[in-house]
């Protein structure tokens, strides 16, 4: 009896014991804030979990890649291309494939070198041909060059292969571009019907680009909050003339997402305002951007004569979009080149590239009033 | 040309490396008796060092820490800032503010601390605390970029983004040391054997040398993961020793470990496969509580067996100082006799009629069905041996009945053994159906399970040849036998709950 009892006793005392050993971990902390709604948050925290038990995986790191380049995108966070510059080699590196080839060409187009952009997605298509993802590099890049021929051939193809919101965010874009613009709306109201999350602000701030462009300022304003886009918010605040608002609104966008563009886009409100001063120091930071992009291997002539014609340094705004434009023939440059033209006195030339920059049939609503101006001017 | 390009996308790394305009934040708290002090860090990437002078007394006024709901008034101890070469000729900016308030937390408290400090600001969002005199918990003690002046390269974990947190601190010393993470650390010869396989089998070129050398290496790998803890090898040898076991028993072991480990590496690696949700690391954590239950359940049965045997068998152990030539001595007794006569007796007493055996009423149980079963290995009588192995009294050790339940435990220790799936295993299986080289993937899978059960066998095989070796030397030992069916039982059951306990740690 008494060795029963002892061996109970034992054995409970030994079972006390290693669950002080085994060290029970009673309460963790919460490094991430769990966020299982966006589509994208949770395919990158899967990804990551995948990877961590099977490290060989070139499939899902090729995945990881192209989310951190979406994730880049979306929370403007740039320390994420870098993130996804090594998950993509590191795919690259254990098994060439197509998918790090797409994902690499993504983020060259993100970081706007759009002819490697091109070669890499072509390298993809080599691979695998029915790859619609990096057909949706390729139209990208095609597009963004300005041979907009062949993006809408290969926009045809990609809906072709997966009529997805890819291919009709593509198939959107192409139809405004070329002045479609209720095709363009339908198409994107169409792919709003299976977007969610991250996704489905994403169409709306592009629904309220497309009626920003066709200056529908009410219906770019309920996008626009919807998506709660910022920037367009700003815009739209400032052509409506509630400028105290749009300053807020580029304010604080200036201390969180600090791009370029919009360091010069507040650069010039402020000094419409006659505020030079806080107007400086938009620019000062927007110099130190453009450095900084420089020294990191990078350029973007189209911001950086963004940023000279919110200084009044005509002369430089053309010698940048020169470069550009020959670079890539985008409406956009076209826009820009004949816009600084027209404020470096050159009116006659001007109106070659505000020409062009209409030539698809696009009506967005900028490219027309700057057109206008110069044919005034030319008068 | 994808090298020339893939080396011009290398090159754009941002300057800093959470991004140009981060500004990433760090609040170290420790806790002493009488007080509460932080070091707020605060790191600027160029840009925002060109909008932003942060003063500690705006870091100290976003940072609120709640000692049982009441709030912390900060003093402002010494600040430090210093501005670090960036990119681009521009400059970083490093703050370091040093806070500390008084606070009651002689006996337990649970503290609340937010950091609302530029909370639209991208970056780096870190939390440490540590307790001088205290016991804290909630958060890491050490902060893993040195106080935001290295940041850890993890591709696959996002930067963290801590802003709150709930504290519990109590008075004592840190008993809470970080526990060594599970085993699976390996030695390096092993490691570096792992990522060769891993790499063969995604080569694109696979020769029938290269195969064959992948298959032996797969066969060592899994001889030498049976070696890591958590396979019920403790368990295995407790159970051999306290029992009557034999050779055959370690192979019986060793081929359930063969055929569970294989078959559990392909169904985890088709269901990983399947769903790349599922998490490989709480799938493991299952699994070893499975295997640690198994092993549980087996001590437990152990354990009643021998409880209710005793109850059936008490009586035979009263006479322990009868006679030599009583035979009952011989199969109940602690032996406290001679070796020799043992022998003797012992041979004697069988050449005796069956008739004297029958007369016993512990031999009409133990012996029925077969009466010469363990009369075969004479030699295991003289001494009782550690533990009393050989111990005629094994409840589970007699009659048909009995073998059953012995194959039954043996088997079930067998695949708990085999249940933890070795990781390189997985990887292997996973890397070759993701290229296509599913039979391959298989063999080597096969290959891991047959390593993994020569270790176990062997390791079996020798464990019952040193017992039987060294037994007549520790008769001492042979004194506490009647408690060895209880003892074993209970050890086995001990072991069993650690293993669960452990593999728990990894899914909690």
């Amino acid at each position: 009896m008494m060795k029963r009892a002892a061996a109970v006793v034992l054995t409970a005392a030994a079972l006390l014991l290693l669950s002080g050993a085994f060290g029970f971990k009673f309460s963790g902390y919460q490094a991430q804030p769990a966020n299982a709604v966006d589509p994208l948050t949770l395919s990158i925290d899967r990804a990551q979990q995948r990877l961590k038990a099977v490290p060989g995986d070139w499939q899902t790191w090729a995945a990881l890649g192209s989310s951190y380049v979406e994730q880049a995108r979306i929370t403007g966070d740039p320390s994420f291309y870098h993130r996804a510059d090594a998950a993509l080699n590191k795919s690259h590196t254990l098994r060439p494939n197509d998918a790090a080839l797409t994902g690499l060409g993504a983020l060259a187009n993100a970081r706007h070198d759009f002819a490697t952009a091109e070669g890499l997605a072509r390298q993809a298509l080599t691979v695998n041909p029915a790859s619609a993802t990096a057909y949706g590099v390729l139209v990208d890049a095609l597009t963004q060059l300005g041979r907009s021929q062949e993006a809408s051939e290969a926009v045809q193809r990609m809906l072709d292969l997966d009529p997805g919101l890819p291919a009709l965010s593509r198939a959107a874009y192409d139809a405004e571009q070329h002045g479609h613009v209720d095709e363009s709306r339908a198409l994107w109201r169409r792919a709003l019907a299976d977007a969610y999350g991250s996704n489905a602000l994403f169409v709306h701030q592009q629904l309220g680009d497309l009626a920003w462009h066709g200056g529908d300022l009410a219906t770019a304003l309920a996008e626009y909050r919807i998506a709660g886009h910022q920037l367009g918010l700003a815009r739209v605040f400032a052509a409506r003339g509630e400028t105290e608002a749009a300053l807020g609104f580029y304010a604080a966008l200036s201390a969180t997402r600090p791009s370029i563009s919009l360091l010069a886009e507040y650069a010039t409100l402020l000094r419409q305002q006659g505020r030079p001063a806080p107007a400086d120091a938009q620019l000062a930071l927007a110099d130190a951007a453009l450095a900084l992009l420089a020294a990191s291997g990078g350029t973007d002539h189209l911001a950086a004569a963004e940023v000279a014609i919110a200084r009044g340094d005509f002369v430089s705004a053309v010698r940048f979009c020169e470069q550009e434009w020959s670079l890539r023939t985008h409406s956009d440059v076209a826009d820009l080149l004949g816009w600084s033209l027209h404020l470096a006195g050159q009116d006659a030339k001007a109106l070659v590239y505000a020409q062009k920059a209409v030539a698809l049939g696009t009506r967005n609503r900028d490219y027309h009033a700057h057109l206008r101006a110069i044919e005034e001017s030319l008068k | 040309m994808i090298g020339l390009v893939l080396g011009a996308t290398m090159a754009l790394l941002p300057a800093h490396p959470l991004g140009n305009f981060s500004v990433n934040q760090l609040v170290s708290l420790t806790l002493h008796p009488d007080r509460v002090e932080a070091v707020a860090v605060v790191d600027l990437a160029e840009l925002p060092s060109l909008q932003l002078k942060p003063a500690c007394a705006e870091i100290s006024a976003q940072l609120t820490v709640k000692v049982d709901g009441r709030p912390l008034r900060w003093t402002l101890g010494s600040a430090d800032v210093a501005r670090n070469p960036g990119a681009a000729g521009l400059e970083t900016t490093h703050v370091t503010c040093h806070l500390s308030a008084p606070a009651t937390l002689d006996r337990p408290a649970s503290l609340d601390v937010v950091n609302t400090y530029l909370p639209d600001r991208l970056g780096w969002h870190e939390m440490t605390a540590t307790g001088v005199g205290l016991q804290v918990t909630g958060l890491p003690s050490a902060s893993a970029t040195d106080q935001l002046r290295t940041y850890p390269e993890d591709l696959l974990s996002s930067p963290p983004d801590v802003r709150y947190a709930h504290l519990t601190g109590q008075p004592g010393t840190s008993a809470y040391a970080p526990t060594a993470q599970a085993a699976g650390t390996q030695p390096g010869i092993f490691a570096r054997a792992e990522s060769w396989l891993q790499n063969t089998v995604g080569d694109r070129t696979l020769t029938p040398l290269v195969g064959l050398l992948a298959v032996l290496l797969a066969m060592v790998l899994g001889a030498g993961h049976a070696l890591l803890p958590g396979h019920g090898k403790t368990v295995m040898a407790i159970y051999l020793a306290g029992r009557a076991g034999r050779p055959r028993d370690a192979l019986l072991v060793g081929a359930t470990v063969t055929a569970t480990h294989t078959g559990g590496v392909l169904a985890l690696g088709l269901l990983l496969t399947g769903a790349s949700s599922l998490a490989g690391e709480s799938v493991l954590g299952w699994l070893g509580i499975a295997s640690g239950t198994l092993v549980t359940a087996v001590g437990l049965a152990m354990l009643i067996t021998a409880l209710r045997h005793r109850r059936r068998t008490r009586h035979h152990h009263a006479p322990h100082h009868h006679a030599p030539h009583d035979h009952a001595v011989h199969h109940h007794a602690p032996h406290d006799h001679a070796p020799h006569d043992h022998a003797v007796h012992h041979q004697a007493a069988h050449r005796q009629a069956g008739g004297e055996h029958v007369t016993h009423d512990h031999a009409a149980h133990r012996h029925a069905g077969r009466p010469h079963h363990h009369h075969g290995h004479f030699h295991r009588h003289d001494g009782g041996g550690v533990f009393g192995k050989g111990h005629r009294h094994d409840p589970v050790d007699g009659g048909a009945g009995g073998v059953r339940k012995r194959r039954f435990a043996l088997a079930a220790l067998g695949i708990a053994g085999g249940l933890v799936p070795s990781p390189s295993a997985l990887i292997v299986l996973l890397g070759a159906i993701a290229l296509g080289r599913t039979g391959f993937g298989i063999m080597l899978v096969l290959a891991y399970g047959l390593g993994m059960a020569a270790t176990l066998t062997a390791a079996g095989l020798v464990l019952l040849k040193v017992r039987d070796r060294i037994s007549h030397r520790f008769q001492v030992l042979t004194r506490l036998a009647p408690a060895a069916p209880y003892a074993t039982g209970a050890l086995v059951l001990v072991v069993g709950f650690g293993l669960a306990a452990r593999a728990a740690t990894l899914v909690v």
